[in-house]
């Protein structure tokens, strides 16, 4: 168990035996999903025209929002090349479904049904359609492991999206949701403040929302302010994640950093590796059209999202 | 006597246990889960010591870490020490009633829990939360069903 912890062949040990307990997993898996397909069969038509009839006036509301968002995006970026920030949200993004398993109390985690062969790799973010859920912590060849926000083992380098204060969202074990630790009892947080990634810790895209603030308590005794933090991704109820790559530009410079840096050399070697990855996958997307239209709507997600943000932020 | 049929058999009821272990269910059931897997060494440790006994369970604990992603070797280790308490106890556990079994079972499990409470507390991850302790309770309840399905099983079979 020590070795676990401190030791590295361990992973090595666990990758093996991960791959060779995927199929038990899979087992668990199938027929939960398969009720969930009959009873998506079962469904009237009448329910569906409905439902499709929904989904048409929202999606034309929608597209007419993303056709602002493209004017202020492009905005934006001039804005930011202007202040030489290179900070980038959006990447390649590859959706994921979760595997229908219960993990073990203690642990939040969830499994995604892309591995390796996805080129999926350890550090990689994992959103949902309302925030960030985690991320990619062990990668098996068809299934890789999510840690949560919520974990006692995360913490998200978050800032406040009024006022822009700089903090790091650690998971609560008791509550299932975040504290924000280490914030002196004089800074200006409130009630409803909207947490959103920082991007700081360079595993995490920037501006991504994280959650939204539900308790602030001062207590004078203590020397730091307890903060709550609702998460805003759906931790417990959520079947699909997005995955994403982030910009290459961001893991250039974290490539250029490192080495300025004079860093341990296997370090920055393991930045290359990630580095070599996106482009693969950017010849797979180009190559199936159905990858890149998925990649699309995501990609449409994404900017739902930034606006969300843009607008709580003017 | 190491027949294969045996061996598949006792394999195919620790499949199934680990499906239980992992099967999603509400969220309110989370801390009541049976733990699954132990109570189905510990029936086979009972009827087939020279077949189920410390070594396997050492293994099937790591397999459960494996497919819990909890520390590797926290399962094993409990499970090993509460395998080594029922082989010492058993020819004497098969003698027992159900009702005595049953009372068996729940000290067990609470063993195993404590076992596990201790590891994760090292890791600061105790639960905060008295219904933790609540699947030794329904490990009990569900031990004579357990008990009475495999003992069929067993028979039917010719297991062992």
């Amino acid at each position: 168990m020590i070795f676990d912890t401190r030791g590295s062949s361990i992973p090595q040990i666990r990758h093996t035996l991960t791959v060779a307990l995927t199929p038990v997993q899979y087992m668990v898996s199938m027929p939960v999903q398969w009720t969930g397909k009959i009873a998506k069969i079962v469904t009237t038509q009448d329910a569906l025209i409905k439902e499709n009839h929904e989904l048409r006036s929202r999606e034309l509301l929608l597209k007419s929002q993303v056709q602002r968002l493209l004017a202020v995006e492009s905005e934006n970026s001039q804005l930011k090349a202007l202040m030489r920030s290179s900070a980038q949200v959006q990447g390649k993004v590859l959706i994921a479904q979760l595997m229908a398993i219960d993990s073990d109390p203690f642990v939040h985690q969830v499994i995604v049904d892309k591995g390796s062969r996805d080129n999926v790799f350890v550090g990689q973010p994992v959103l949902d359609a309302n925030g960030v859920m985690g991320k990619v912590i062990q990668v098996g060849l068809l299934t890789s492991r999510v840690l949560l926000v919520n974990d006692p083992h995360s913490g998200v380098p978050a800032q406040i999206a009024r006022n822009g204060l700089r903090a790091i969202a650690m998971g609560d074990n008791f509550t299932g949701k975040l504290r924000l630790v280490n914030i002196p009892l004089t800074s200006d947080v409130r009630k409803n403040d909207v947490i959103v990634t920082s991007g700081l810790g360079e595993h995490f895209p920037e501006g991504y929302p994280l959650g939204v603030v539900t308790d602030v308590s001062k207590d004078p005794s203590l020397q730091f302010a307890v903060i709550t933090v609702e998460p805003s991704a759906e931790l417990d109820r959520a079947r699909e994640v997005l995955l994403v790559w982030p910009n290459k530009r961001l893991l250039d410079k974290k490539a250029v950093a490192t080495d300025e840096n004079k860093a341990v050399e296997n370090k920055s070697a393991e930045n290359k590796s990630d580095e070599t990855k996106p482009e693969e996958n950017k010849s797979t997307t180009n190559s199936s059209e159905k990858k890149s239209s998925e990649k699309k709507s995501s990609e449409k997600k994404s900017a739902e999202k930034k606006s969300g943000v843009s607008k709580i932020n003017g | 006597m190491a027949n294969s049929n045996t061996i598949f058999m006792i394999a195919l009821t620790f499949l199934l246990a680990l499906m239980l272990t992992m099967l999603p269910m509400p969220a309110w059931t989370v801390w009541l889960r049976p733990a699954w897997v132990l109570l189905i060494i510990i029936y086979w440790t009972m009827e087939t010591p020279y077949y189920v006994n410390v070594g396997l369970a050492w293994f099937s604990g790591i397999i459960l870490d494996v497919l819990n992603g909890t520390l590797l070797g926290e399962h094993a280790l409990a499970m090993t020490i509460v395998i080594y308490l029922v082989a010492r106890m058993q020819s004497r556990l098969r003698m027992f009633s159900l009702l005595q079994q049953g009372l068996m079972i729940f000290l067990f499990t609470l063993i195993y829990q404590f076992i596990l409470y201790c590891v994760q507390g090292f890791q600061g991850e105790v639960p905060r939360n008295y219904l933790y302790w609540s699947a030794s309770a329904t490990s009990m309840i569900v031990w004579p069903w357990v008990y009475s399905v495999l003992q069929s099983y067993r028979r039917r079979f010719k297991v062992g």
